[in-house]
């Protein structure tokens, strides 16, 4: 089963290599485990993390993809949906069963179809739209709704942090 | 909980405990052969012997017989006849050999093994405390042991049963790992591991036939206590060589024999896939719950032999017992459920037909392999038997349109009416393939009020939800509204397009899905060449870093990675089948993509 799982991961970074999706690299960490990879993430144009790259670890359990793998930020980021210790909270990397936040209906959250690529995506479409109905961080979301230049500020500071500038 | 105390202790080395047992044992020798030079020395020890202890009996002269009987030249037979009587030297003799029995550990771990990884170290601690405690409460809490004999002697068998447990432990992990993780060809380390796996097979069954033949000696209580672990230890190695050596190999041959049957017909295909899953499934089960059994009664009788319900000895054991019972019931449960699903499938979701699979030339989406044998969901949808029945296990609805599938099985089974729902559903979903099913509610009232006179109006209560679901085609003016909406996205293309594609899938959502991934063929060679053009002249501006952000995202895909391979390097697109050579691409595109972000970033900067 967990065979399965390696050739599917196999599959996805072949896929994410011929055919990458703009501003985003990912693969596993040590071709010794599958199970881990580093993606990263381009800030998307137009939004406050316009530019920044944002290194996040992806750790995908052994029946991958009946469950879906764990994200989490290893830079700095302030953002709604981002816990403050980096982990990514949205709705696809839930697994179907659980509903932490009891807001979700069970289309939204993951199934199989789902994959690597569509996941670094909608952190993307975070990153330009952040959910701030379900605040990770609390802070942020608030931020986001009544200070937004601050929000700007601080994003810009990580987005600079992010390039090593 | 002992593992903390255990990891503050200052274990020593096992170089350094080797040192000194080895000084020890030579120092033996060397006193043993001191003091054999004396020439009553035997005397001496046979009468201090009897006048001490009466309790060292049959077994001593055992020993003694059995020295006799080696042939060895009289120093040497003196000395160890010495080294078996005098008490000390016993236990330092023990010492030294558990100290060979390590360093041998230690050996054939190297050889197999090579470095053990952090996670196989923890374990391999975890379980040897486990094993000591329970050893420790089986010797002294459960048989109460008196004479150093016994001790010695439970001790010898305990260890060797450990060492074999220690290593088939290590080749279940190593074989996992290899299985899931490591992606090297690792024919040589798998054949090691499984002569390591028969060899320890082949001590269990010796012990167990030592066991059978000295059974009468043993009494029958410590005759089952000792069996049952060499009997353990032997269901095991089978079953870790089925499960990991044998099930991968024979998934090969499988699918290497499905493409070859795939030309015959589909009733083959159909037997194959069901063998697939069923035959290796119940041999992993039916050991599975064998071994755990086995360690039950293994353990119910420890407790009923310790004959003392209220002490920590027997507490320990009833805690394990608890611990083993509910991990029989849940196997079972699983089990049941298993077979559920599959009973379900096999009834609900016919396999798809030779032309559906040729119509549909997508991968399974669960596993992104190809699908010579295919299961059909009501909603069109086709998987793999095997992945789909994975995923039924957690979840009732379709992976790929979430459709919510009626999984409620008792209810089918109970009434007419809820049956008479469920192929409703059916048939509408054939109707309407990708409909966006989120909202749709099934109410299964039956299975709640069996018997209730309420079921009569149920069965209306479901065409309603029928009449919704199925929909008849929707009418032009909404098509064109939906159309219109897909277009502000896509704007290239053709309203017409759009209105066909939309009656087929009802959705605006499923219609754009479809364009991005290519599923829409539209020619559109003026804009196609335009765009390309651009690229080709913002490509030529700034050399190095991709463009790809520069140009609208209402392209198709095909374009995107056509111009992303005009201003990257080719070779860096290219899928290497070397791992190395994969590790230094993914490492210069992250190189690259950073690098790329910090001048855009920089010319940025400079603009404002």
């Amino acid at each position: 089963m967990a065979g399965a799982a390696l050739r599917r991961l196999m599959a996805e970074y072949k896929q994410l290599v011929t055919n990458p999706p703009e501003g985003i690299v990912a693969g596993p960490i040590s071709e010794e485990n599958f199970f881990e990879w580093e993606a990263l993430i381009t800030g998307p144009e137009g939004t406050c993390f316009e530019g920044g790259i944002f290194p996040a670890k992806l750790i995908f359990p052994f029946d991958y993809p009946l469950s879906p793998p764990k994200m989490q930020f290893t830079c700095d980021m302030f953002h709604p949906n981002v816990y403050p210790d980096g982990r990514v909270c949205i709705s696809i990397l839930h697994a179907p069963g659980d509903d932490p936040m009891g807001y979700e209906t069970s289309a939204e959250r993951w199934s199989p179809v789902q994959s690597v690529e569509k996941i670094l995506l909608s952190v993307v479409s975070i990153l330009a739209e952040p959910n701030d109905e379900s605040g990770a961080n609390v802070d942020a979301a608030k931020m986001w709704r009544e200070n937004r230049e601050e929000f700007n500020r601080i994003s810009e500071k990580i987005v600079r942090k992010s390039l090593g500038l | 909980m002992p593992l903390g105390i255990l990891n503050r202790l200052p274990i020593p080395t096992l170089t350094t405990y080797s040192v000194i047992s080895a000084a020890l044992f030579v120092s033996l020798i060397y006193n043993a052969k001191h003091a054999v030079e004396n020439p009553d020395w035997k005397s001496e020890f046979l009468t201090s012997d009897k006048n001490s202890s009466d309790i060292i009996g049959d077994e001593e002269e055992e020993h003694l017989i059995d020295l006799e009987t080696i042939n060895l030249p009289e120093s040497i037979r003196d000395i160890l006849f010495y080294m078996i009587q005098d008490n000390f030297s016993r236990w330092v003799f023990v010492n030294a050999v558990t100290c060979a029995i390590l360093l041998l550990g230690r050996m054939i771990q190297i050889i197999v093994f090579g470095d053990l990884r952090t996670i196989e170290i923890h374990i391999f601690r975890e379980k040897l405390c486990n094993y000591f405690l329970y050893k420790c409460i089986f010797m002294f809490g459960v048989i109460k042991v008196q004479t150093t004999e016994d001790v010695i002697f439970l001790l010898g068998w305990f260890g060797i049963l450990g060492f074999l447990q220690i290593f088939v432990q290590f080749s279940k992990d190593r074989l996992e790992y290899m299985a899931t993780v490591s992606s090297r060809d690792t024919f040589w380390d798998r054949c090691k591991i499984v002569t390591l796996l028969l060899c320890i097979l082949s001590i269990a069954s010796y012990m167990i036939y030592f066991c059978l033949t000295n059974g009468d000696n043993l009494g029958y209580n410590i005759f089952a206590f000792m069996i049952a672990e060499c009997l353990s230890i032997t269901l095991r190695v089978p079953h870790i060589v089925i499960k990991y050596v044998i099930d991968p190999f024979e998934a090969k041959f499988i699918r290497n024999q499905n493409q070859r049957f795939r030309e015959r017909n589909v009733f083959a295909n159909f037997i194959i896939s069901k063998m697939e899953i069923s035959l290796t499934y119940y041999i992993s089960l039916g050991l599975d719950l064998a071994d755990l059994c086995l360690e039950l009664l293994h353990y119910l009788h420890m407790v009923l032999w310790s004959n003392a319900l209220f002490s920590v000895a027997s507490f320990a054991l009833c805690m394990h017992v608890r611990y083993l019972t509910t991990e029989i019931q849940r196997k079972i449960k699983k089990h049941r459920n298993y077979i559920w699903i599959l009973n379900h499938m096999e009834k609900e979701y016919p396999m798809a037909s030779e032309k559906e699979l040729n119509e549909n030339s997508d991968n399974c989406a669960i596993c992104w392999e190809k699908m010579e044998v295919a299961r059909k969901l009501p909603c069109r949808h086709l998987f793999h038997a095997t992945c789909l029945q994975l995923w039924l296990e957690q979840d009732t609805s379709c992976p790929t349109c979430r459709y919510v599938l009626n999984m409620n099985g008792s209810s089918i089974r109970r009434s007419t009416t809820s049956r008479q729902t469920t192929r409703g559903v059916i048939r509408i979903g054939r109707a309407a393939i990708p409909l966006n099913r989120q909202h749709f509610f099934h109410f299964d009232g039956t299975a709640f009020f069996p018997s209730s006179r309420y079921v009569s109006w149920l069965p209306s209560f479901s065409v309603q939800v029928m009449s919704t679901m199925g929909a008849p085609e929707l009418s032009d003016s909404q098509l064109e509204t939906m159309a219109r909406q897909v277009q502000q996205i896509f704007p290239h293309y053709p309203i017409n397009l759009l209105i066909d594609n939309l009656r087929q899938t009802r959705s605006v959502s499923v219609t754009s899905n479809n364009i991005l991934e290519g599923l829409l063929p539209f020619e559109e060679p003026n804009i196609i060449e335009e765009s390309s053009q651009m690229n080709r002249t913002i490509s030529d501006v700034t050399e190095a870093s991709t463009s790809t952000a520069a140009y609208s995202p209402t392209q198709e895909n095909e374009n995107i990675s056509e111009s992303y391979n005009s201003n990257v390097n080719i070779k860096e697109c290219e899928f290497s089948s070397i791992p190395a050579e994969r590790e230094i691409t993914l490492k210069n595109r992250k190189e690259q993509l950073f690098l790329n972000a910090k001048q855009k970033y920089l010319e940025r900067r400079l603009v404002n």
